[in-house]
């Protein structure tokens, strides 16, 4: 089943995403996006073969894209991670 | 390892229209990292939910010596550490090169804590980002339930006053040496000293010697030149 996350915008505009991963990354080799929520969402495109995800994280309470380059590097890096199985979890929330 | 915890809202809340930062992922990719949460989050999420919500700490019966019912109660035996006399302390400091015992005992139970944090499911209570109402938030620290000991060991001592004691003891057993050394050079001393009585009494008694076989020869020569 796949997981569901409603994105509201601040109109009040509701638009149902499906959620691929959402995670707060607890390295200290990763300062910029530790202790930080980011999701995951698929985006339902497609570039060639591959499927498109669009990530965000939460900077005072509103998910935002990633502006910071440093902090999209090593979210890109724990993505890879995740999927190279080199990822462990500590917790639920 | 790459540590993560997992987060699972329903709704949030997104600052304009604006689409996110985007990569582009293989299908087997999509695949894992859907697998990786999905099953990761199920799996630690039934363990949490079979945890108890609240933890007991069980507190140290003080002894009565009466019951409710005015029955004597059998009194609890204090709980007494099994420390090691001072001298067997002083012997084990003395035998290692650098007072070290307690330091890898800290480093060992500090890496015993990291593994079982590691190993134990804990979650946080996130209040800066989690929607009232949305999802429960359940607090969950494990603790040891039984207090083992009132008396603090070595590992449980202030780090600073444990290197204080530690050299307390090594000054201690210095002393202790410095003074054995001191009395083995007395005797030497000693020794030397009487050696060197005897050899002046030698030397003394040589000289006597000499000068009453002087005296004889003179008296000799004396004898022989008259005749």
């Amino acid at each position: 089943m796949d997981e569901k996350v409603i994105l509201v915008t601040p109109s009040g505009e509701k638009v149902e995403k499906k959620m691929i991963c959402m995670f707060k990354s607890m390295d200290d080799d990763r300062p910029n996006i530790k202790n930080i929520p980011i999701i995951a969402i698929e985006t339902g495109s497609m570039n060639g073969a591959n499927y498109v995800l669009e990530f965000f994280w939460e900077q005072n309470g509103i998910y935002q894209p990633i502006d910071n380059e440093l902090a999209w590097g090593e979210t890109k890096k724990v993505i890879i991670d995740i999927i190279n199985e080199k990822a462990e979890v500590e917790g639920v929330i | 390892m790459t540590k993560v915890i997992l987060m699972n809202k329903t709704e949030i809340s997104v600052n304009e229209e604006k689409k996110g930062k985007q990569i582009a992922v293989k299908e087997n990719n999509i695949t894992s990292l859907k697998e990786f949460y999905q099953n990761n989050y199920k799996v630690l999420n039934q363990k949490v939910s079979s945890l108890p919500k609240e933890t007991i700490v069980e507190t140290p019966i003080i002894n009565n010596p009466l019951e409710a019912s005015g029955e004597p109660v059998i009194p609890i035996e204090p709980i007494v550490m099994d420390t090691p006399s001072i001298e067997m302390q002083k012997e084990s400091i003395f035998n290692e090169s650098t007072p070290i015992i307690t330091a890898e005992n800290t480093q060992n139970k500090e890496a015993n804590e990291n593994n079982l944090l590691n190993e134990t499911i804990f979650t946080q209570n996130n209040q800066t980002t989690e929607d009232s109402g949305n999802s429960p938030v359940i607090n969950l620290i494990p603790e040891s339930s039984t207090i083992e000991s009132a008396q603090p060991s070595d590992d449980e001592m202030d780090p600073e006053l444990l290197e204080i004691k530690l050299r307390l003891d090594q000054a201690i057993i210095d002393l202790n040496n410095y003074k054995k050394k001191i009395k083995i050079l007395e005797l030497e001393v000693n020794q030397n000293l009487e050696k060197s009585k005897e050899v002046l009494k030698d030397t003394q008694a040589a000289a006597e010697i000499m000068s009453i076989q002087q005296e004889r020869q003179k008296k000799i020569s004396e004898e022989i030149n008259n005749q």
